[in-house]
């Protein structure tokens, strides 16, 4: 289920751009809410490129790399993804790029199961999708992993980052899935691109004749069929309850692929990703590569530049799921895949519900939110949960169809917080 | 220096607001009202079948429904202090649309006005509307004032009151559904009548064909909730095609149970009236299904000539309930499986029971009676 998002412009121009010689760098210590992370650094030390300047604690533990090479000038709070200020580590980038360790060339195939996940946590390997989920923990089971879904499906509208990837570095992403296959038994991999990506099917087809067990997939152009949930149900027809590999399925997308690629292959800490720049308040959107930490003020003002409107919506992420901004000061972490810069529109007044059902028609999660709205306002809680409220992913569809302008996903998130705050 | 706003996600709005939702239907809704003009006005007129006051007496009906809602509206909107938007005047010119072409024609003017009174403060009645269908309720009132204080078929006009008086002294015209096509159908015409609206009914609700096009645009537009007008009229037409068949009637019989008695007007514009009705697609797929099985039980049954109406009217207070079901079975569909297998039972059950049970009133052919005549 989803909504086939016609009339939301894509950007044309898949290249990509590299800004990779910042001043200054502040790698958050932080991954999505948790910010729960051990600082090894402090004032005044030298680092090296791939130095770990923290570590998070936990399940999660892992280690957060320098992207640059310099001094530590501070332990600074800058704005991250999630539109809140958390503590980042300022490097001053001396420009010599010398790295901790020198990179050296290996063979993809040359890991044991026990290796690959070793290499992938030490490299810092995260989901790259906007989540950033420890890759490790996907393919440390004792199951069976029968299917690698690589998931080039960009998840919303106006992100092309994976696309750009894809197209540039076509042959070492699909070297680094057979790697994958090879070193975990996996049985099949299919590559999900979108039926409107024409562009990428063709190239695909072009370079995949050799590897026999990798398949491309056309998936239907709708939202959110980048969604990991979605992806597995349409390939694999199946469902699960809280990570695929439970029924023998990893889903990465092309971004992380990447970075085990270069984990892999140069035992390259994760210090660079590519960030999609669009919207219509600025000036040259394009993909830009980075190193973590880069600011988004920096690339900007260097290589895209604001269109000559008054007032500007920055967003980090796509213009569905992403936070919104309050300026442009944002560090660029593993988990921001587009900054979106859109002329600010008046917004229309908000109506009472007209209960069209709109809603419930597009919700890839099932939901019912004018139920679930009702519920949570007469406080019921067993309805509440009898309406699974905590299914919701936030995908803001609802909000997005609604005609009576009704932010449905923010009353749905309320409700979610009520649901869990009343079981703890 | 550039401002930069902070707002909640998601920063992309669909364009199709709830104004235009409501444009869309008045835009469906403008053929019905000038047809409603035409058959029971112009056209009469014009064969000199007609005063020039019985002409203008639809339009005088239409605009009296519409000024006294928009009044009422406008004077309840200044008591709760609110501001009128260009949805809700839509909205408002819409229901007295609905209203005014459900109108019996010869519905006294002040009934008209008293009523529209009503349904406007019942429109303004937030809790209610989610349980009851303000124009439902009009129309049965007036169909109730017009029982009390009445008398005569008040949906003949001028014309059709002339023309029928002579067919009505030939032939039963009857309540009983299971009758024959010289019965139901040979009075008034043929089939082809009923489906250009040249027949007796509600002001603008006898056309089918323009019905029709009023659906698959609204359908186009994504402003209305169709499954619950497909499975209406689909329970409708497959039950009465198999009381059909039982009775050996022809393939007309459950096509004239769908395009007469108001069945395509109802299933088209009053059951798919957003806030009384379900939400979810298994609860509009349940509620269509009910509504199909009612309108038969009454047309059987009860011989109740307002079927529709009432069905619409009771299956709209248990919409919530129908929400809740539909609900669940968008996780657990299993759940709902028994629920749609009774009520296909039941259709399949009641559909055999009329076919068989009742004694069919084969009626007079009315051409071979004015022949012997």
């Amino acid at each position: 289920m989803g909504y086939k998002l016609s009339d939301l412009r894509k950007m044309s121009n898949v290249t990509i751009t590299e800004y990779l010689t910042p001043k200054y760098v502040y790698i958050p210590l932080a991954s999505g809410k948790d910010d729960n992370v051990t600082t090894f650094v402090k004032k005044g030390d030298y680092v090296a490129i791939g130095t770990v300047l923290g570590k998070r604690k936990g399940i999660n533990k892992v280690p957060i790399h320098s992207s640059v090479s310099g001094h530590v000038v501070g332990i600074v709070k800058k704005l991250y993804v999630t539109g809140e200020m958390v503590r980042c580590v300022k490097i001053e980038n001396d420009g010599k790029e010398n790295y901790i360790e020198p990179l050296t060339k290996k063979k993809l195939t040359q890991y044991t199961k026990e290796s690959f996940l070793e290499t992938i946590l030490d490299m810092g390997v995260v989901g790259l999708g906007g989540k950033g989920f420890p890759t490790y923990i996907k393919y440390n089971t004792d199951k069976k992993i029968h299917t690698l879904i690589v998931n080039a499906v960009e998840c919303e509208p106006y992100i092309t980052s994976d696309t750009a990837l894809m197209m540039e570095k076509c042959e070492e992403i699909l070297e680094t899935v057979d790697a994958i296959m090879e070193i975990n038994h996996i049985d099949c991999a299919m590559i999900a691109v979108s039926k409107s990506n024409t562009e990428l099917i063709h190239k695909l087809n072009k370079f995949i004749g050799t590897y026999l067990n990798i398949k491309v997939k056309v998936v239907p152009n709708i939202y959110p069929m980048g969604w990991e949930r979605n992806l597995v149900r349409e390939l694999c027809h199946t469902n699960y309850n809280d990570i695929p590999v439970e029924k023998g399925i990893v889903v990465n997308n092309v971004s992380t692929i990447f970075a085990i690629y270069e984990a892999l292959k140069y035992h390259k800490p994760m210090i660079e990703r590519v960030v999609t720049f669009a919207g219509d308040g600025l000036k040259k959107p394009c993909n830009v590569r980075i190193k973590i930490g880069t600011l988004a003020k920096d690339v900007i003002a260097s290589c895209i530049g604001y269109q000559s409107v008054e007032e500007v919506q920055l967003v980090a992420g796509g213009p569905f799921m992403g936070s919104g901004l309050t300026n442009d000061n944002l560090a660029l972490s593993p988990e921001v895949n587009c900054v979106l810069a859109l002329p600010y529109e008046k917004e229309e007044p908000i109506l009472p519900c007209i209960r069209c059902g709109k809603c419930a028609t597009v919700c890839p999660a099932k939901l019912n939110p004018t139920g679930i709205d009702k519920a949570y306002r007469k406080k019921d809680l067993k309805k509440l949960k009898q309406l699974e409220v905590e299914r919701c992913i936030g995908c803001g569809l609802c909000s997005y169809i609604c005609p009576s302008n009704r932010n449905v996903r923010k009353q749905i998130a309320l409700a979610k917080q009520r649901l869990r705050e009343e079981e703890k | 220096m550039k401002a930069f706003i902070l707002k909640d996600g998601p920063f992309v709005k669909n364009q199709v607001k709830a104004r235009h939702l409501s444009l869309y239907l008045f835009i469906a809704l403008i053929p019905l009202v000038l047809f409603a003009w035409i058959k029971n006005g112009i056209y009469p007129y014009l064969n000199q079948n007609m005063t020039f006051q019985e002409m203008c007496l639809p339009i005088i009906l239409i605009l009296a429904t519409v000024i006294t809602s928009i009044i009422t509206h406008y004077i309840i909107q200044k008591i709760k202090k609110e501001k009128m938007n260009l949805y809700q005047w839509l909205n408002i010119l819409n229901i007295s649309f609905i209203f005014s072409l459900l109108l019996p024609i010869q519905t006294p003017l002040y009934w008209v006005v008293i009523i529209s009174f009503i349904m406007m403060v019942l429109e303004n009645c937030e809790p209610l509307k989610k349980y009851i269908n303000p124009i439902v309720i009009g129309i049965l009132l007036i169909l109730l004032s017009n029982m009390l204080f009445s008398q005569g078929n008040l949906y003949y006009n001028a014309y059709e009151q002339k023309q029928l008086i002579d067919i009505k002294e030939q032939t039963m015209i009857t309540n009983n559904q299971l009758s024959g096509y010289q019965v139901l159908v040979q009075p008034y015409g043929r089939i082809l009548d009923f489906v250009l609206g040249s027949v007796p009914g509600g002001l603008g609700t006898t056309c089918s064909i323009l019905l029709i096009f009023a659906f698959l645009y609204l359908c186009y537009k994504k402003a209305i909730k169709w499954e619950i007008t497909i499975t209406y009229i689909l329970t409708v037409f497959g039950m009465s095609a198999f009381i059909g068949l039982f009775s050996k009637f022809g393939y007309w019989y459950p096509i004239y149970q769908i395009i007469s008695g108001g069945l395509l007007f109802g299933a088209v514009f009053l059951a798919t009236d957003p806030m009384s009705t379900p939400t979810t697609t298994a609860g509009k797929v349940l509620y269509g299904l009910c509504l199909g099985i009612i309108t038969i039980i009454l047309r059987y049954f009860v011989g109740c000539n307002e079927s529709v109406l009432i069905s619409i009217f009771l299956m709209s207070l248990f919409s919530m309930k129908l929400d809740d079901i539909g609900s669940i079975a968008r996780f657990h569909f299993e759940k709902s499986i028994p629920i749609f297998i009774c009520i296909w039972i039941c259709i399949l059950a009641l559909g055999i029971f009329i076919g068989t049970k009742y004694q069919v009133e084969q009626g007079i052919d009315i051409y071979q009676k004015r022949e012997s005549i």
